[in-house]
């Protein structure tokens, strides 16, 4: 008998294995979000002016639509100097912000002809690792990711030259990163943009430090907090978890806390700092949840969670985890009947498209849930913010270049993040290198890409971004969208 | 703190129906063809994907695209009749086992290029606003769970009518007990084989419609992982081929699974390696299921 039930003894260890593995690694394709890197921007070699709330991109260039960024920025010795600078970007968007009087000093990272890989007199080649792998649930396509670059190249490109985007799908995942980053390598590319995604970003990050190629990405840990090769204007994850605990303890959101969190060390540093901040201010005891997973997209088994978290009658919980992990979440919470107030890094519309109406302000949770992001919040119907002007010239490309798509956050992120890089190329100038890119960094580059919260590297030439907004679910005309109490905010 | 014995025993025993869906299913096929299915769990992501594509990005009712998903599931299980089974019917069982796992992955290519490897989200079939749930003991079982439970309990029954108190389920039977003499006795081997096929691949989509709500997400082969493992735990605790026992193994799965989720908390994996020494357990202790009164054929 026993020896004909070994066959079936072996299905059922294989299937559990299979089953562990499985969930060991269906995160890969479990959340994330496609989305350009914020990148950090730069100093024009010349004097700029910065530009006004609407974007008006003027140091001399034309404005409003159609513009070209023309201009002779004569970075070279990137002694400032040069050409005046003439970026005008239709529709506004992306305003060279760079502060006036910037002058950068070109590093000696590259050498010979490998300081010019990529760029020529005519065309700029940038390669960018996102996840297209979650193209479907963000209704996102490769080719809608670069609209803005379409555009600014009907629109003379970058100081006369067009820009080539070439985008390699990282799948969400640190091993796709690196594949990414290897088709990223062999195309030769003037620099690497990194997508969203904290455990592509690190990755990446180490390999343009090993591979020596300028690599400029959205967000992701502290790292070893030096870097030669890679830059970013946005904030660290582990600001992101103190503005998480600021946000709900500022805005009185009630205890007692919890959190779901990342078990991982791309992720770890969110959590961590934000238990720091709320032992430090009151916020009592966090009942504290980690999940180990390996691309923070784990969706699924959280029943126990929430049960724990609502047995010890957690009101407000701290989700540090990807967007659709927060869906998986949300969702599996409120069919356990448990409706706390959440705090998340999550401010896309996709959370607020799937689970807003159980994170609203009419939802019936504790509160709405908050959210803490570098990109405004992304409204079409909302023509009373600051930034509609450029949400609207936005459009207007996207109607224009990619009709068949209808643009999204994730469209605004890439575009708003794509404008700051202008910025960077724009503040290179003409003769702009590899060197010249890392300088500009070096030198403390200071750069407002409005609506981008500006970015100063003076203080850390890797790190730039030291502000963020705050979001918070609302219902209105029956949708749940972000709205945004707090722009551009270093403490909330 | 407490243990949370109410909730996680009606959580466990509402995610057990859904196992036992699966187990039910794994059970049917392998009472009339002697093999696993392993394609059981795929089915259901299949179906989920069908009823999202009509539902979320068809914007149907939710019926429309759980009918739609029912549909194309049975048209699965009955291209599973005629182009696997059928033909191999004189093939060894490990043969057929194996074109099984080939279905299950065909399925999950089919996924990927028909929708797209991301993660989706299928609603739930009601607004919570609209029916809230029901109370169990200041237990408030949510819409889904209501539906789960209802759903598995409806297909147990049903399923154990059609086979107990019909002719043609009589014949289900017969055949599987022998099916050379049900042959001879007139029974039609090759329908009651697609029957058994398509029941499977409905009771599939069944468990995977009541999946993908309750678990936020899903995407390719995510039931493999998260749904069909389970339901085969449930099948072999409950003895393969016995329904009644399928649907007890589920319940118990279920339970255990939550019990020990909310045990050990903090040691991920712990509880698949319970599930993996209950299922071992079962079978050296009693292999023809814990509630089977029949030795295993």
């Amino acid at each position: 008998m026993i020896r004909r039930l070994r066959p079936l003894a072996c299905i059922a260890v294989v299937g559990l294995l299979a089953a562990a593995c499985s969930n060991a690694t269906k995160g890969h394709s479990a959340s994330g979000t496609v989305s350009p890197g914020a990148g950090p921007a730069s100093q024009a070699s010349t004097t700029t002016t910065a530009a006004g709330p609407s974007g008006a991109v003027s140091a001399g260039g034309t404005s409003q639509s159609g513009g070209a960024l023309s201009g002779a920025a004569s970075g070279g010795g990137g002694s400032g100097g040069g050409g005046g600078l003439q970026a005008g970007a239709a529709g506004s968007t992306g305003a060279a912000g760079t502060a006036p009087g910037f002058h950068y000093t070109p590093v000696s990272l590259f050498a010979g002809a490998a300081n010019t890989q990529g760029i020529t007199s005519a065309q700029i080649n940038l390669c960018m690792h996102a996840a297209t792998v979650l193209g479907n649930v963000f209704n996102e396509r490769a080719q809608d990711i670069g609209v803005y670059w379409t555009w600014l190249n009907a629109n003379g490109g970058v100081i006369g030259r067009k820009v080539n985007l070439t985008i390699e799908d990282d799948a969400y995942t640190a091993q796709g990163a690196q594949q990414a980053a290897s088709e990223c390598e062999s195309v030769n590319p003037f620099f690497v943009i990194g997508g969203i995604g904290f455990d592509q970003d690190p990755v990446v990050r180490q390999i343009a430090e090993q591979d020596h190629f300028i690599y400029i990405y959205t967000m992701a840990d502290k790292g070893t907090g030096h870097y030669s090769y890679s830059f970013t204007g946005a904030p660290t994850i582990e600001q992101e978890g103190t503005w998480a605990g600021q946000a709900l303890m500022h805005n009185h959101y009630p205890g007692p806390y919890g959190s779901v969190y990342v078990k991982d060390a791309n992720w770890v540093g969110g959590y961590t700092t934000f238990k720091s901040y709320m032992d430090a201010h009151g916020g009592g005891s966090v009942d504290s949840n980690s999940y180990t997973t390996n691309s923070g997209g784990d969706t699924s088994g959280f029943q126990a969670y929430i049960t724990q978290l609502k047995l010890a009658g957690v009101k407000t919980v701290y989700l540090w985890m990807n967007a659709l992990a927060m869906d998986a979440f949300v969702e599996q919470a409120a069919n356990q009947s448990y409706f706390p107030a959440y705090v998340t890094p999550d401010g896309f519309n996709l959370v607020t498209q799937t689970v807003g109406s159980d994170i609203d302000n009419q939802s019936g949770a504790v509160k709405p849930a908050l959210a803490v992001w570098i990109t405004p919040a992304f409204d079409p119907n909302n023509h009373n913010v600051a930034w509609w002007p450029e949400e609207q010239a936005m459009l207007n490309a996207y109607a224009k270049y990619d009709s068949g798509h209808t643009p999204d956050d994730i469209d605004w992120m890439a575009w708003t993040a794509f404008a700051q890089v202008r910025d960077l190329l724009v503040t290179c100038g003409q003769t702009c290198t590899k060197n010249d890119i890392a300088g500009i960094f070096h030198s403390g580059w200071q750069d407002t890409t409005y609506p981008l919260c500006p970015v100063d590297f003076r203080a850390n030439p890797n790190f730039g971004g030291s502000e963020a907004n705050l979001y918070t679910a609302y219902r209105e005309n029956g949708s749940t969208v972000w709205r945004q109490p707090a722009t551009c905010a270093s403490a909330f | 703190m407490h243990f949370p014995f109410l909730s996680v025993t009606v959580l466990g025993l509402a995610n057990g129906a859904i196992y036992a869906l699966t187990a039910l299913g794994l059970s049917l096929v392998y009472k009339a063809a002697r093999v696993i299915n392993f394609a059981q769990g795929e089915i259901g992501t299949f179906a989920a994907f069908v009823a999202w594509e009509v539902i979320a990005k068809g914007h149907q009712p939710w019926a429309v695209g759980a009918l739609a998903a029912i549909a194309a599931a049975g048209g699965v299980g009955y291209l599973m009749h005629r182009l696997v089974a059928q033909p191999m019917r004189q093939a060894s069982r490990v043969s057929l086992m194996i074109a099984t796992l080939g279905v299950a992955f065909l399925l999950f290519g089919a996924e990927a290029k028909l929708f797209g490897p991301s993660p989706e989200i299928l609603p739930a079939p009601l607004a919570r606003s609209a029916f809230h749930g029901v109370n169990l003991g200041g237990y408030l079982l949510t819409p889904i769970y209501v539906i789960a439970l209802a759903a598995a309990a409806l297909a147990a029954v049903s399923l154990a009518a059609l086979l107990r108190r019909t002719r043609f389920g009589l014949g289900v039977l017969a055949s599987a007990q022998d099916s050379d003499t049900a042959r001879l006795l007139g029974i039609p081997a090759a329908r009651v084989s697609a029957f058994t096929w398509v029941a499977a691949a409905v009771l599939g989509a069944v468990a995977g419609l009541m999946t993908a709500p309750t678990q936020g997400v899903f995407y390719p082969f995510f039931m493999s992982g998260t749904l069909f493992f389970r339901g085969l735990v449930a099948a072999l605790i409950g003895g393969l081929g016995s329904l009644s026992g399928a649907v007890a193994g589920g319940l118990v799965v279920g339970l255990v699974e939550a019990y020990s989720l909310q045990e050990f908390i903090h040691s991920p994996g712990l509880p698949e390696v319970i599930l993996l020494v209950l299922v071992l357990g079962a079978l050296l202790l009693r292999p023809q299921g814990m509630f089977s009164r029949r030795a295993l054929a």
